[in-house]
């Protein structure tokens, strides 16, 4: 006897207790990177800079201006700039690194796999897909840049007797915010282009290290030789450079801060053209 | 399904074409409730004329509606369709639990309800054993059955299932089978792609068959099989008096010719099998004659098919 004869019921979804499809698509991508190990060491490996920037702070706290001499004001200071100096530091490298294991893989395994079909065949849209996948790149970016910045603020506030509560615990976290997410924003959104452009995430992998030390590579060779227009090359320095606008700090390569904005802009938007012309909820048949 | 309004999947005039290929030329077509099974040969434009009523691919021309809607223009329509995919698109990083989690959740299921969901289709597809497992260690029957166990996460109303039998062994076969017809039987919309006859035909009668990128045919196999002039249906009777019979039949509307072969069993050509049928019994009584067995020998869905193709 077929089963509607029988009483069946059917399922009506309210929809209202139901997760967010961009934070499911997301969730799935950060789980499993955070159940490897190579990847928990990284991010704690991201927090010593902060230790030792901690460690320094604390030591100043009580040593006072003798240790600020020894080590330069701009590092261990709690200023914005400080914080701008710390971040262009180590924890710039740990951002390359951590876009690095979790960005290229999240779009092109999809496509690889003819996955798309899977996740367009539900009721979620282009937004959702690529809103959750920038959100695996753009958390670990935050979990090696932000995170221990904000615990260097409310560290720095609870030993430094000098520190103002408004600027360590309100100001300084809010540009720390701003100037976080914009990179790491931009960040995502250009390595997830280059996922959805390869059908191999080793090619994503290729050229994003490519893009990132390449460029600063050049632009270091130009520094030395005096070519100041090598510059613009330096693809990760025009992120903090475009940064340090919103720290107060002093640009970090030869390029006006400003301009290095407007290229970050450019790209961003060139990046957001690149995915919604490779990622469709229609497949495209070649 | 009871209490549920109908669902309607039409076409209308949709085409698709790739450069200077088309690969679906102008189809109209309506599916309503049950299992349809949509035919062609490879190349003949099945799997595009599948995605494009999927609303996973765009037409260059036409509309295709659920419901009076475009599906891809009201993503929330998707709530009511199941898509089982040709392609093995599965990530070998996951464990099968963990794959149908996502889908279930990501179709919109209540959260307190997840968990529930997720064992009752591992369950139903005797996945439960092997849910724990990576994807990649997935015999390719598993991931079949676990391709279709996601099309069934939020208990669709309209299901499309690409070759969804492809590399099932036999017993999973035939309760893959099963479990198609009662989807239908429930009073879901189910098409069904496929290229391997003798399947569909256990599923359904009812099919849509495309050839050269045109629609060829659509509706009940046996109807089909009645509006083919060209090939006169053949049924054999068995009867204890074969000659009898077959003098008797030659004389009748709507028999083309009629044969013996050996004492028992006569053979006759009708173009008109369902007004054979109808008038069979008149015939009989009015013979005298009693036949023990009446078996039709090419309304099959393989016949129809090579009849329609010419292949």
């Amino acid at each position: 006897m077929p089963v509607h004869e029988r009483g069946y019921t059917h399922w009506n979804p309210s929809g209202l207790a139901a997760d967010p499809p961009w934070l499911v698509i997301a969730r799935r991508g950060l789980v499993p990177a955070l159940k490897k190990r190579r990847n928990l060491l990284l991010l704690f490996a991201a927090l010593v800079p902060a230790i030792i920037k901690g460690v320094i702070i604390f030591i100043k706290a009580r040593a006072g201006e003798i240790l600020e001499l020894a080590v330069g004001s701009d590092w261990t200071s709690l200023t914005p700039a400080g914080f701008m100096a710390f971040l262009d530091w180590w924890p710039s490298l740990f951002g390359f690194l951590v876009t690095l294991v979790l960005g290229p893989a999240l779009i092109a395994s999809d496509k690889q796999e003819n996955g798309l079909s899977l996740y367009f065949s539900r009721p979620i849209g282009v937004f959702d897909y690529l809103g959750g996948k920038v959100l695996v790149v753009l958390a670990g970016y935050l979990a090696v840049t932000l995170v221990p910045s904000l615990l260097l603020c409310v560290f720095g506030y609870l030993v430094d007797p000098t520190a103002v509560g408004l600027e360590l615990l309100l100001l300084t976290p809010l540009r720390l915010i701003v100037m976080c997410t914009f990179i790491g924003l931009g960040l995502s959104l250009v390595i997830l282009s280059f996922s959805a452009m390869a059908t191999r995430t080793v090619l994503v992998v290729v050229w994003w290290s490519i893009l990132c030390i390449g460029g600063g590579a050049v632009s270091s060779i130009g520094d030395a030789v005096g070519l100041d227009s090598f510059a613009y090359l330096n693809f990760l320095g025009h992120w903090y450079n475009a940064a340090a606008l919103v720290m107060s700090a002093s640009p970090r390569i030869a390029v006006e801060p400003a301009v290095s904005l407007l290229i970050c802009l450019v790209i961003m938007a060139a990046a957001v053209a690149v995915l919604r012309r490779r990622i469709r909820p229609v497949e495209v048949v070649v | 399904m009871i209490g549920q309004p109908p669902v309607r999947l039409e076409a209308h005039e949709v085409g698709k074409w790739f450069g200077e290929v088309v690969a679906v030329g102008n189809c109209s077509l309506e599916v309503g409730r049950g299992v349809v099974g949509l035919l062609g040969q490879n190349g003949a434009g099945k799997t595009t004329l599948f995605k494009l009523l999927a609303g996973l691919i765009t037409p260059s021309r036409g509309r295709v509606l659920l419901d009076g809607h475009p599906l891809r223009s009201h993503v929330g329509l998707y709530r009511r369709v199941g898509f089982c995919p040709e392609s093995d698109a599965l990530p070998g990083w996951l464990t099968g639990r963990e794959f149908l989690h996502m889908l279930v959740r990501l179709a919109g299921v209540e959260r307190a309800r997840v968990r529930g969901r997720v064992d009752e289709l591992l369950e139903r597809f005797e996945l439960t054993d092997a849910a724990n497992r990576r994807l990649g260690g997935y015999s390719k029957g598993m991931r079949q059955k676990l391709k279709l166990a996601q099309a069934l996460a939020h208990d669709p109303d309209v299901l499309f299932m690409d070759e969804p039998l492809n590399g099932m062994d036999p017993v999973s076969r035939h309760q893959a089978i099963g479990a198609i017809r009662q989807l239908g039987e429930e009073g879901r919309t189910v098409l069904v792609s496929s290229h391997i006859l003798p399947e569909v035909e256990e599923m359904t009668r009812r099919i849509i068959l495309i050839h050269r990128s045109k629609v060829l045919a659509e509706g009940d196999v046996t109807e089909i099989r009645d509006l083919i002039p060209e090939y006169p249906t053949v049924v054999a009777l068995r009867c204890a008096r074969a000659r009898e019979l077959a003098a008797h039949l030659v004389r009748q509307e709507h028999v083309m010719g009629v044969e013996c072969e050996g004492d028992s069993r006569v053979i006759v050509r009708t173009e008109h099998a369902l007004a054979f049928y109808r008038a069979l019994p008149g015939w009989l009584l009015e013979s005298g004659l009693a036949v023990e067995e009446i078996h039709t020998l090419d309304d099959d869905l393989e016949s129809v098919f090579t009849y329609l193709t010419g292949d």
